[in-house]
């Protein structure tokens, strides 16, 4: 990854889950930990912690990720992948997870975003390392690691916007899921976590790349495809099947519209601005809220791209619309610069937007980019 | 009857194993991923099964164990008599024979219980008199979640809810690893059977009784676990000895293989030299019935 470290980094502690041969014991089990991990915390660990022919796929660059609250309180994210052939000579890959543990504090660096805590966990790494001591020292993350695929290409590829938009809605009402993403799937996940506000973000409990298990307690499970075996185990149980490829399966639903401005934004390569919205709402997504933003969304898109006449009836409408929260404030000042550029050359700011980290105030973009 | 009746539409169905409820659609219990057939075997039966546990380390061979159990049950060696209930109680032992006759030892079992094959048999012993049917349940259980839950009780309650039901333990020992002198089988056998102990409970002076054999596995390494295995085990497994010989009143040793003889190839599909394949050259079965017939013969 072609990443320039930052110079502020998040400690965490760290684990890793794997099959190795010691002196003492044989197989998967937690081999290595930080101290800060308490036993309740290793106790969860080992139980959610992928084994032997877990990851979807048996490929050599196979790689999965997990992210869930411990009873602690505190957030797991793991990372895993294939580590060789397994050791005792019976087939299929060894599998090597390495985790972090991060308080909310630390989560809060990363904008509770597990995807973004994922893609810093990657980068930290050394690679697979099977020869290592108990106790290991706690990881140093960097957050202003991209997160793989939030911009719109990923570790596994380019996210579909339709299935970026469809996951969305199953992470804003959370219910138990088996979701079927055969197109670059963490890519499609850390798109769908830039997409969905902090609070949502904290809550969410999900793998992507691994195969089902029960035991695993994770609330969202994304798979690369259809397997008998997992339809099986989650039949007449409240775990939906859900596949990101049909469209009849999330017609409708509370968070329709908000669904609806992701697809269209993200096709329109509007990541960093669908980002600043997200980080902007400081408040449950609720089907009033999000239709609210939504529509001033949509007012900003039409204010972008209409004739300079018009301006004023979007104030007007704008005035209308009112603002009650922060996300909706950030987006009106948005409308009202639009307007403003918009506006007659004689009524123009002399200071053009600048492309800056804060894409918040400058969320007026080139109309030719949106499919309309 | 274990159906419980919710509302008039609704029916849950507690699972044999764990006890949780379950809707009756549910082909597999949501807390320990056992078969639901397991239950609808049982009432369609009568009676509740008797549950016969494997347990050992890791690579002690439980899976090659189970299945050759299973095939020569189903093949009604030494008289038995053996009837599968439900396609799923073969899948173990097809996927061992297929892979035993291309020389190849079968994959590892996955720590997550979803992944495990259950076996449901109705067996007997044909003695030319009317003899009584057994309804057998023998999960195969991955070695890593049975050391996980016994050096951390509760990480796989599954596991904890077998034992406790079980009416008999069949406690796999690498023999071959206690000849070469490693303390390894030894300790972890003791620390199994510590946790058995301790969840039994009882005091000091009881001791307890559920049946557990203790089967010698790969003992063509060592042939002098035949001759004596009881000998072979207070010389080589002595903790293990000590603590059954203390706490446990219905424990006896056999010795077994069921690998006539092993190659080993280098390489690997990447050709790191460092990796080591073993290769079963065929199949030797000896002492894996016996074990099976005095725990059939203590818990009835």
């Amino acid at each position: 990854m072609d990443h320039q470290p930052g110079r502020l980094g998040v400690v965490a502690d760290s684990a890793v889950f794997t099959s190795v041969r010691t002196l003492t014991s044989e197989g998967y089990r937690l081999v290595a930990a930080s101290p800060g991990v308490t036993a309740e915390e290793r106790t969860e660990l080992r139980r959610s912690s992928p084994s032997h022919n877990s990851l979807c796929n048996d490929r050599v660059d196979a790689a999965a990720f997990s992210a869930y609250r411990l009873s602690s309180g505190r957030y797991c994210v793991a990372h895993s992948c294939s580590a060789g052939a397994e050791h005792t000579g019976r087939g299929g890959s060894r599998v090597y997870t390495r985790i972090a543990v991060l308080d909310d504090a630390a989560m809060e660096a990363f904008a509770c975003d597990p995807a973004r805590v994922y893609a810093a966990l990657s980068f930290a790494s050394d690679g697979v390392e099977l020869s290592l001591p108990p106790e290991l020292e706690p990881v140093t993350l960097d957050p202003s690691v991209p997160a793989l695929g939030a911009s719109g290409g990923g570790v596994d590829g380019r996210p579909d916007p339709c299935h970026v938009a469809r996951l969305v809605t199953i992470f804003l009402r959370p219910r138990q899921a088996v979701v079927v993403a055969p197109e670059a799937p963490i890519a499609t996940f850390a798109a769908a976590m830039a997409a969905i506000p902090a609070e949502h973000r904290r809550t969410v409990s999900c793998s992507v790349g691994l195969r089902f298990a029960a035991s695993r307690e994770i609330t969202v499970t994304v798979v690369p495809g259809d397997e008998g075996a997992t339809r099986r185990a989650i039949r007449g149980h409240a775990i939906e099947w859900l596949d990101l490829r049909d469209e009849k399966a999330f017609e409708g639903g509370e968070h329709a519209n908000w669904a609806r401005l992701v697809q269209t934004w993200i096709r329109g390569g509007r990541h960093r601005e669908l980002a600043a919205v997200t980080d902007a709402v400081d408040e449950p997504l609720t089907a009033g809220a999000v239709f609210r933003l939504a529509s001033l969304c949509d007012l900003l898109d039409r204010v972008q791209g209409a004739p300079p006449e018009a301006s004023a009836e979007f104030s007007d409408e704008l005035a209308l619309l009112g603002v009650r929260t922060n996300a909706e404030r950030v987006l009106a000042d948005a409308v009202a610069a639009a307007v403003a550029k918009n506006a007659p050359v004689d009524t123009q700011p002399t200071d053009a937007p600048t492309d800056d980290a804060d894409a918040v105030g400058s969320l007026v973009i080139d109309d030719s980019s949106i499919e309309r | 009857m274990p159906v419980v009746s919710w509302s008039a539409d609704e029916t849950a169905i507690s699972c044999l194993i764990c006890e949780k409820e379950n809707s009756a659609e549910a082909l597999v219990c949501g807390g320990c991923a056992a078969p639901m057939a397991l239950v609808q075997e049982s009432v369609a039966q009568g009676r509740d099964p008797q549950i016969i546990s494997v347990v050992g380390e890791s690579n002690v061979g439980k899976t090659v164990y189970l299945g050759f159990l299973l095939d020569m049950l189903s093949r009604r060696a030494k008289g038995y008599e053996a009837i599968p209930k439900g396609a799923y109680s073969i899948d173990l032992q097809q996927n061992v024979i297929a892979h035993m006759a291309q020389r190849r030892f079968p994959p590892k079992t996955p720590m997550e219980p979803n992944q495990w094959h259950w076996a449901y048999y109705q067996t007997r012993k044909d003695t030319g008199r009317k003899t009584k049917w057994y309804d057998l349940v023998m999960p195969d259980m991955a070695g890593e979640a049975i050391a996980a839950e016994v050096d951390n009780p509760d990480t796989f309650r599954v596991i904890r809810s077998l034992l406790t039901k079980s009416s008999g333990i069949l406690l796999l020992v690498d023999a071959a690893l206690a000849a070469n002198g490693s303390p390894r089988p030894d300790f972890f056998a003791l620390k199994l059977m510590s946790y058995m102990d301790t969840m039994f409970g009882g005091r000091r002076d009881q001791r307890i009784q559920a049946p557990v054999a203790v089967v010698l596995c790969k003992s063509d390494y060592c042939p002098e676990a035949f001759d004596n295995p009881r000998k072979f085990v207070q010389a080589n497994l002595n903790r293990l000895w000590n603590l059954c010989e203390s706490r446990f009143s219905s424990v006896e040793f056999f010795a077994c293989t069921a690998v006539g003889s092993l190659a080993y190839s280098t390489g690997g599909e990447d050709g790191d030299d460092s990796y080591v394949q073993p290769i079963p050259l065929h199949t030797s079965l000896r002492g894996v019935l016996e074990p099976f017939e005095w725990i059939i013969n203590r818990a009835a």
